[in-house]
């Protein structure tokens, strides 16, 4: 590379001094384009589009607390079994008074009869959801499934309004 | 195959994050070039060449795409980079205070991979004596100097970035050249057999 640039640099003075304007200017060219770019410091480009508002990648959904992820789903879990288990004791109860004959009974023991083999199948939870409904049939079962339902919406919501202000301090 | 600018513009102005990143890691070499060899200090050159992609991705929209970006690009640079001169009142420096060993020439130098030791530091030598020879030149010479000779831009797109007349750019580059030329060979850098 040396040897190249002194040819080089040889050529650019030669060319100069002779008054040959567009050979001098090839020569330069060379010369200069032969030395090593300027650098550019680490994370420059990061820089500029954070300056520029741009979102910088790996600061997406993961920047959200784990806690409110965490608290939602555990409120969700819990609405649901508990909502599922009232179910299962408010139809056990429906198909053994016959209420519901004349009006498809037989849909809902059926109904019924499925959602137990299905339940039974994984292990016992049909008696697990029974015992559970037994205990919990009665107003405060309602109240406790419509606490869980509405922590869950205060969850979500929450949630939302934490993930558009991190959006939103992303773009200041 | 590259992306042309136009496409990484409009797929930048839909959001693209990608876009955005892509043009700048195309252009931060030859902005910062370009601002550091008329500043001549490292972190102010930083510092407006970040602010040269910041105005240009503020003002994307308003860009009209049958003209080069790069000329756009290397205009708001050039004037950024003015702007910061007259603010500090930075003049050329005598040649006598430019040498080897100030940081910001120090980014013009041949690296490390050269034949030997001996040619490696007289490569070194050369980068340094031409780096400090431009930064003797006025602004406006330094500026010419790195958007043809470095940047490779045609006279039309340096009189566009400048927003000087074609015959006045044309002017800048001889005089600028006559001046290395002169510089260099009071400096001992003679053209060989001759």
């Amino acid at each position: 590379m040396n040897r190249k640039l002194d040819k080089t640099l040889n050529r650019w003075l030669r060319f100069e001094r002779a008054g040959d304007g567009r050979r001098a200017e090839r020569e330069l060219h060379r010369l200069l384009t032969a030395l090593p770019p300027a650098s550019v410091p680490a994370g420059f480009a990061d820089r500029v589009l954070a300056a520029s508002g741009v979102p910088v990648r790996g600061r997406s959904r993961r920047g959200v607390r784990p806690w409110i992820w965490r608290t939602a789903f555990g409120c969700w879990v819990v609405s649901g079994f508990l909502a599922a288990a009232v179910a299962v004791g408010f139809a056990a109860d429906l198909a053994r008074s016959g209420q519901l004959v004349a009006l498809g009974s037989k849909l809902v023991v059926g109904l019924g009869r499925l959602g137990t083999e299905t339940l039974a199948a994984v292990g016992g939870l049909w008696r697990a959801a029974e015992a559970v409904s037994a205990a919990l049939s009665g107003p405060a079962t309602l109240l406790l499934v419509l606490a869980c339902a509405l922590s869950s919406l205060m969850a979500l919501r929450a949630l939302h309004s934490v993930m558009a202000l991190e959006g939103s301090s992303r773009h200041a | 195959m590259a992306a042309s600018d136009q496409r990484l513009i409009a797929e930048a102005l839909r959001g693209s994050e990608d876009a955005y990143r892509a043009l700048v890691e195309r252009y931060q070499r030859p902005v910062l070039g370009l601002v550091l060899r008329i500043v001549r200090e490292r972190g102010l050159a930083e510092d407006l060449a970040q602010e040269t992609f910041v105005k240009a991705f503020g003002a994307l929209a308003t860009f009209q795409v049958e003209r080069k970006f790069s000329s756009w690009l290397f205009k708001i640079a050039h004037n950024a980079a003015i702007d910061a001169l007259r603010r500090r009142r930075l003049d050329t420096l005598p040649l006598e205070t430019a040498d080897a060993d100030r940081p910001d020439l120090l980014d013009f130098l041949p690296g490390p991979a050269t034949d030997s030791p001996a040619t490696a530091l007289e490569a070194r030598d050369l980068g340094a004596a031409l780096a400090a020879a431009i930064a003797a030149l006025k602004p406006e010479h330094r500026s010419a100097v790195e958007l043809r000779f470095v940047q490779g831009l045609a006279y039309e797109e340096i009189a566009d970035v400048l927003d000087l007349p074609l015959g006045t750019v044309k002017t800048h580059l001889h005089r600028a050249r006559k001046k290395l030329m002169e510089t260099l060979s009071a400096g001992g850098w003679q053209p060989a057999g001759g």
